[in-house]
């Protein structure tokens, strides 16, 4: 639909390109989060991202406690990481992995400070200091629009998102995918009813298959814990807002996904291995999807919404998406993108793509989301099971 | 709040092969519905009240029968449907989950 273009972007040593310029605070132990949030307060502009765990966390769940902490440092809007953490094994291990995205990296030990989280906040505050200074000498160059990694995202979903928002994100994707980028559609029980059609799109049977045990092992889950999934989906929200059967909710959360091929389905974080469109078998709810695909890599995300919804990244810039007019008129400060004119059939779809293709480009280059200028986000862990 | 059009249409169609309509604002049982349609703009009297974001029958539907949106099925028709009529819970049914 359109051709080339290009946006503003910070030029990483691994080759990425970022679309902020972030000092990440990290801290790898829940021991040290209120250090790192001490320190954030010195330093506004950081960001901070300080999970409440650390110890004995176990398997599958240290594995995914590792790819998230360390999906969160190599994000291309990060440009340098202030890492924090009680023990040296565990500090070493991470700032071993950043320095190998070759991320600009200082390291701070609680056991190094003589256990006075008092000296860890003076020294992480000066070291921070240095970091974002150095930071500052990068300059916004031109890139190519293959450079950007979209995440998607659904939230408070009424009819117009699945009409109109969902559809209008779809071509988005398309478009990114067929200029060379990549994007990420996760939330994987929001497939169920329509999984069949992504399957058809997948890339090879395998990936078809992983689709489908994707949702079906999603649905156990919910009927285990004796959650009535089929029995009450859609729920009494969604069938007052005029959702009938599970087919048509799920039709129109798939909207975001385009047409293109499905390359794969990623676990949650787990960075690509190429460009094009991924699925991410991973939890529906808004802030741990946003969380596993900006570990994964995504510099920003599409939100769309139909009630409302406030919650945005941290490190990924969220483009905020209705169609539904009251939320478009009583939410002005939360929409970026207000698509109720198509909903309402005074705007054509084909002039609200161009304008938010635009929306899109001004956002890589630094124009400013709501979610930004209001300072909402957050990045969290998702926890699989108990810990020691 | 920000000033608003009323809306172009009263409801539109998102697909060609669909048989359904949505509806973008209420409508009173026995309005003639002015619709956006991709094979062509239509007027159909609704005999139903129909809320915002609902849907209604483009045409008389027997038990059983396909009901289409986004152009693809959605659920069967658990009574007969006329044209015009609500479309909800009460007379379609999606395919049974334990079936998929």
């Amino acid at each position: 639909m359109i051709r080339e273009s290009s946006f503003l972007g910070f030029h990483r040593p691994d080759g990425r390109v970022g679309i902020r310029n972030y000092l990440l605070i990290l801290s790898s132990t829940g021991l040290t989060a209120p250090t790192a949030r001490r320190i954030g307060m010195v330093l506004p502009s950081a960001r901070v991202v300080a999970p409440p765990y650390g110890s004995g966390i176990i398997g599958p769940d240290e594995v995914m406690r590792e790819r998230l902490l360390l999906g969160f440092a190599r994000n291309p809007n990060v440009g340098a990481v202030l890492l924090i953490g009680a023990k040296s094994t565990e500090v070493g291990k991470f700032s071993e992995a950043i320095r190998l995205y070759k991320k600009p990296c200082e390291s701070l030990i609680l056991d190094d400070c003589g256990n006075d989280a008092i000296t860890l906040t003076e020294r992480g505050i000066r070291a921070a200091a240095h970091l974002m200074r150095n930071m500052s000498y990068q300059r916004r160059k031109s890139a190519p629009v293959s450079e950007l990694f979209l995440a998607t995202q659904c939230g408070r979903s009424d009819p117009s998102s699945g009409i109109v928002a969902n559809t209008l994100i779809g071509s988005v994707l398309d478009n990114i995918v067929d200029l060379g980028g990549c994007a990420v559609v996760g939330e994987s029980l929001e497939w169920f009813g329509a999984e069949d059609l992504l399957a058809e799109r997948a890339i090879t049977t395998d990936v078809a298959n992983q689709i489908r045990r994707a949702v079906s092992r999603r649905v156990q889950l919910a009927t285990e814990c004796g959650m009535d999934l089929l029995g009450n989906n859609p729920g009494p929200t969604n069938i007052a807002a005029g959702l009938s059967t599970l087919e048509e909710k799920a039709l129109g959360a798939i909207g975001k996904t385009g047409s293109r091929t499905i390359q794969g389905v990623l676990d949650h974080g787990l960075a690509p291995e190429n460009a094009g469109l991924w699925l991410m078998d991973q939890p529906w709810y808004s802030p741990e999807a946003l969380s596993g695909m900006v570990a994964a890599g995504a510099q920003m995300s599409l939100f769309s919404t139909g009630a409302g919804n406030s919650f945005v990244s941290l490190l990924a810039p969220t483009i905020k998406i209705s169609a539904n007019p009251m939320t478009c008129a009583t939410l002005s400060e939360q929409i970026d993108i207000r698509l109720d004119d198509v909903f309402l059939g005074h705007k054509a779809p084909g002039v609200a793509f161009e304008d938010l293709w635009q929306h899109l480009i001004e956002t890589a280059s630094g124009l400013l989301t709501f979610g930004e200028i209001l300072n909402e986000g957050e990045e969290v862990q998702s926890r699989l099971g108990e810990s020691l | 709040m920000t000033h608003q059009k009323p809306p172009a249409f009263d409801a539109i169609v998102l697909h060609d092969t669909d048989n359904v309509a949505t509806a973008l604002h209420y409508l009173e049982r026995g309005m003639d519905v002015k619709i956006k349609a991709p094979a062509g703009d239509l007027v159909i009297t609704v005999c139903d009240c129909i809320p915002a974001c609902h849907k209604f029958s483009l045409q008389a539907l027997g038990i059983g029968f396909h009901v289409r949106k986004h152009g693809m099925f959605i659920g069967f028709a658990t009574t007969a449907i006329d044209q015009g009529a609500h479309i909800h819970i009460h007379n379609i049914i999606g395919r049974d989950p334990q079936d998929r």
